[in-house]
């Protein structure tokens, strides 16, 4: 029954493309559907019920609107398309204050504009999620520094590691290899070249993007894409769903590809 | 002093001496000082205000004299003096000889022990000659010293098994407490095996020694200097561990004596095999060698090797040419292999824990993506690598002490194109010789791409799995239950190592009831026939029994462990979620790790003994500690044991089928040679065969003295240098040497008269006083 719901779900987002080119999506829809039944048909369960899935978070911030809701879907579809991970379609929304958060160790925060602090309450059981394996992953969807969202998450940081200062990511860190291999964090903008987040002993339990990643993969009812990206157009948008795969993969390898056996490897790649 | 003091009515028939001091506890020399020049101060303004009386001379010399008594009178109190009468008498000093009797002074023609008494007895008239002159003490000296009638050297053993002279002149100083010895004659060979031995092989005294040796020690050395040849291992210095594939050092202490050659071969040997060797360039003129030897051990476990040295024509010993050492090769680091079918938060939880562990060495693989996933991207832009199955599971899996399988499908990877004609039924054969044959540990962990799922069934994995497995490709979600369960705990898994979260078997379940559920397990066919099941699914059956959630097996040298679901870690990550903490998650894995790779710990049976190295004619205890495959005590089972001497073909001694009483099996054996022993035991318990266990013992004949027959010319010279005495070679047949002779006395029967504390000082004072005021006032002075 999961397996159909998926199925469909997929099949749905794959018929949702724009209609206005007919021909290419419907065999881009047609490769999608044989893609999925190749891969489905030898493998039989795709996973050990729901419960095995990767499923995104998404933290409700108080007082706002999760304004990347239509990113979910298509960033899923495209870890499953490329990846062996097994991935839950439909994100769950989670407080901050909640226990239940300790069922999923990602979690995603989105949001444009300044947002009231959290209670010490809910930093108490944020900082407890992130410090015994949770990640969230933050995209600043507006895209500024040093107002609005940047402004409010910078200052909830401070408040939930106050001995930590936040760090910016290296060309080395696992965020650009753990699948692909990435020199910057492409967005729907860039606005930094990198990552900022906190570590903790070795890990990055929070991770920061001021480049709008989501909105890369935002697609509406139909398909499309609702933001252009820029500078890089199209070949910076494929970038972005990268960083969106390097992103999970970070999160269920953490640092994986710094394994020795990947090192060679990865080094002559990237002369 | 003493008359007046017979006048004054004191008994002094006891003594002959006195002396004067003060009995104040804050008395010193400049206190003294300081007060007399108050004193005169005083008595200085005095005598001024005394000056309207100039005409009258007499009158101020007599106020001024009874001012100066007073005064006087004042600091006899104030300093309470006091003399102190004794008896001296004239004390006798006494020199010691010392002769070694220690076992190396039998060595040479005639023997060193021999030489010494024979020297003693031709220069008898020098000996009578300082017997006059003080009390002469003669003493044997080995490990300690022995007071001995001159006459009866000859007869005096030669056995000692050490030489200590820092116990020896320790004792000595003990003996003559009041400073009477005048200095000692030592007789030996120089070979000090004893607590300052250490020190002397690095050429210098200790210090500890200093300070015990008299003054002057006047030393002889009994030995032969030339034409000893001699090749000896004195000392091996070696850890007591070493990790396997890791350099191990061992130095090797040498002596060689006359030995004539340009090199001498060093060889290192375990159970008769060589495993390096080295060779030794001889310098002309040095004697002492530290050799290092350095290897590889390639297996764990416990090890006797041998250093040794070849015979050489004319060696005075050949005892010492060897020296055998033991050696626990243990794990630097255990190595892990962890290969996932695919990334999943089981997969990251148990990574970091393992990744945590200092102790661990951790190679991950883990298939991020299949071929049913998308393959355009060019590899230059990925990070990927190709699975390396034939490299790890034909050519590396030796070098590993545990594999993980973790939700890992094998089929798409083992015997495709890549493999190079490498059949998936050969790797999978060489996972089970892994565990069977090189003693590997294996961990399965469930998920919809693993056990039955996995295509297991029927397969060299099936064989050594705690769990059977159903045939056949199952779709949907045939061999697999999603609904979320809590694991219970079965009586073993209250007592197993593995399971064991708190000592107490009733805590330990607590604990376990207290951890979330689990979403989700595998379906098997049931166990192993010798397989343990520690928890179970509340519900699910397979057959007539509970379905095994988590199970253990040992098979051959190995240890296997399934855990039938992908979400041990919600044991960490949920647990804390809900106040609790993920030490229960660590400690189970880690449990799980030791289990796996035979920790010691985890042993059903232990053998061991009470003392590692005992002397030959004293009892060894070996004892075997029991326990079934639940880790409950034995109760019903029997032990065969079975005791080798290094060398021997034979046993020396075979205990077939003894009852182990509660878990313990207690041996008494008395060594008859001397040697390296090694023990080896075996169990069966009511669930039949526990496993065996070795260890080794050294029985020593005391031959220490034998390891270096010496003798040792510098040490000798260096203990004549430090104490100012002289050195000779008994050879030469130099005469007695010559000790100053000092007169000692010594003071006894001590009496105390305090001269301050009487009624008669205070009278005189307030006399005093009263006198000189009342003049002063007569002659109108205020």
């Amino acid at each position: 029954m999961q397996q159909l719901e998926k199925t469909r779900a997929r099949i749905k987002l794959a018929g949702e493309r724009r209609p206005a080119i007919a021909w290419p999506a419907i065999a881009g829809a047609l490769a999608i559907i044989a893609s999925f039944l190749m891969w489905a048909a030898p493998q039989g369960a795709r996973a050990f019920g729901d419960e095995a899935l990767l499923t995104v978070a998404v933290l409700k911030v108080p007082g706002a609107v999760f304004n990347r809701e239509q990113a979910i879907a298509p960033w899923i579809y495209e870890i499953e398309r490329r990846t062996s991970i097994k991935a839950n379609p439909k994100p769950v929304f989670v407080e901050a204050g909640d226990k239940t958060i300790f069922n999923y160790p990602f979690i995603l925060m989105t949001g444009a504009d300044e947002f009231p602090p959290f209670n010490d309450k809910e930093l108490q059981n944020l900082r407890r999620y992130l410090k015994y394996g949770g990640l969230l992953f933050a995209d600043n969807t507006q895209a500024i520094k040093d107002y609005g969202f940047d402004k409010s998450f910078r200052r909830m940081l401070g408040r939930l590691f106050p001995d930590l200062e936040i760090k910016a990511t290296t060309g080395d860190h696992s965020l650009f290899r753990s699948f692909y291999l990435l020199d910057y964090v492409p967005g729907r903008v860039i606005v930094d070249s990198f990552f900022e987040g906190i570590e903790i002993d070795g890990r990055w339990p929070v991770v920061y993007s001021k480049n709008d990643i989501t909105g890369a993969w935002a697609r509406d009812s139909y398909g499309s894409y609702l933001y252009s990206v820029s500078p890089g157009g199209e070949r910076q948008r494929e970038m972005a769903f990268r960083q969106g795969v390097n992103l999970v993969l970070y999160a269920l390898t953490i640092d994986y590809k710094k394994d020795a056996v990947h090192i060679p490897h990865i080094l002559k790649r990237r002369k | 002093m003493l008359k007046f003091l017979s006048l004054l009515g004191v008994d002094i028939a006891d003594y002959n001496h006195w002396e004067l001091f003060s009995q104040a506890g804050w008395y010193s020399a400049s206190a003294a000082f300081f007060a007399l020049f108050v004193g005169a101060v005083i008595l200085w303004f005095g005598y001024r205000s005394t000056d309207r009386l100039k005409k009258r001379p007499l009158r101020r010399l007599l106020i001024v004299a009874l001012r100066s008594a007073a005064i006087i009178a004042a600091l006899v109190v104030i300093f309470e003096p006091a003399l102190r009468l004794g008896k001296v008498s004239k004390m006798s000093s006494s020199i010691a000889v010392l002769i070694d009797n220690s076992q190396s002074m039998a060595l040479g023609k005639p023997a060193r022990y021999v030489r010494a008494v024979e020297y003693i007895a031709d220069h008898n008239a020098e000996v009578r000659e300082l017997a006059a002159k003080f009390n002469l003490d003669f003493y044997l000296l080995g490990s300690q010293i022995s007071r001995i009638d001159p006459h009866t050297l000859t007869k005096a053993p030669v056995n000692a098994e050490s030489t200590d002279y820092l116990e020896a002149f320790s004792a000595l100083a003990l003996e003559y407490p009041t400073d009477t010895l005048k200095g000692a004659l030592l007789i030996s060979d120089g070979v000090d095996n004893g607590a300052a031995g250490e020190a002397r092989r690095e050429g210098r005294i200790d210090p500890a020694l200093i300070e015990k040796l008299p003054h002057p020690l006047h030393v002889m050395l009994a030995g032969e200097t030339a034409g000893v040849i001699d090749a000896a291992i004195t000392e091996v210095i070696a850890d007591s561990y070493g990790f396997v594939r890791n350099t191990f050092k061992v130095t090797v202490r040498v002596d060689l004596k006359g030995v004539e050659a340009t090199s001498v071969p060093l060889v290192l040997k375990r159970g008769g095999s060589v495993v390096t060797s080295r060779d030794i360039a001889i310098i002309p003129g040095q004697q002492s060698y530290d050799v290092t030897l350095e290897f590889k051990p390639d297996r764990v476990g416990r090890f006797i090797f041998s250093v040794e040295l070849p015979g050489f024509a004319g060696e005075s010993i050949r005892e010492n040419n060897r020296k055998m050492f033991s050696m626990e090769v243990i794990r630097d680091k255990i190595r892990v292999l962890q290969v996932v079918g695919h990334p999943s938060w089981d997969e990251r939880f148990l990574r970091r824990l393992l990744k945590q562990d200092p102790n661990i060495d951790l190679i991950s693989f883990f298939i991020l993506r299949t071929r049913y996933d998308d393959n355009t991207i060019p590899k230059e832009e990925l990070s990927l690598i190709p699975f390396p199955d034939v490299e790890i599971f034909d050519e590396k899996l030796h070098t590993f002490d545990l594999l993980i399988l973790q939700n890992f499908d094998y089929r798409p990877y083992f015997g495709n194109s890549r493999s190079g004609g490498v059949t998936a039924g050969r790797l999978l054969d060489n996972i089970r010789r892994f565990v069977v044959e090189f003693g590997g540990g294996l961990v399965m962990i469930g998920g919809d791409e693993s056990f039955s799922e996995g295509g297991y069934a029927r397969t060299p994995i099936e064989e050594v799995l705690p769990v059977k497995l159903f045939a056949g490709q199952s779709f949907g979600s045939g061999y697999q239950d999603l609904t979320p369960f809590k694991m219970q705990l079965t009586d073993a898994g209250k007592n197993h190592p593995v399971t064991r979260l708190a000592f107490n078997p009733e805590q330990n379940e607590k604990k376990w009831k207290t951890l979330p559920e689990l979403y989700g397990t595998n379906i098997v066919r049931g166990l192993a026939p010798d397989a343990v099941v520690l928890g179970t699914h509340p519900t699910l059956r397979a057959g007539a029994d509970p379905l095994p959630v988590l199970a253990v097996r040992e098979v051959g040298e190995g240890r296997v462990l399934s855990l039938l679901a992908d979400s041990s870690w919600r044991w960490d990550f949920l647990n804390v979620g809900e106040g609790g903490s993920n030490r229960e998650y660590i400690n189970f894995w880690r449990n799980a790790i030791r289990w796996l790779i035979r920790n010691p710990e985890t042993k059903l049976i232990e053998v061991g003994t009470d003392r590692p190295v005992y002397h030959l004619g004293a009892k060894a205890t070996i004892r075997a500690e029991v326990s079934e495959r639940d880790y409950r005590p034995v109760t019903e089972g029997s032990l065969d044991m079975t005791i080798y001497r290094e060398g021997d073909d034979a046993p020396v001694e075979r205990v077939i089928e003894a009852k182990i009483v509660e878990g313990s099996y207690i041996k008494e054996f008395k060594p008859t040679a001397p040697g390296y022993y090694r023990v080896t035991a075996s169990a069966k318990g009511q669930t039949g065969f526990l496993g065996s266990d070795e260890t080794i013992f050294e029985v020593s004949a005391g031959t220490v003295e034998f390891s270096e027959p010496g003798p040792d010319v510098g040490y000798l010279k260096r203990l004549a240098a430090e104490t100012g005495g002289t050195f000779n070679f008994i050879t030469d047949n130099p005469d007695m040497p010559d000790f100053e002779t000092e007169d000692r006395y010594r003071l006894a029967a001590k009496m105390t008269l305090p001269l301050w504390d009487n009624w008669f000082i205070l009278f005189f004072l307030v006399t005093l006083l009263g006198a000189e005021w009342f003049i002063r006032r007569r002659s109108g002075l205020r």
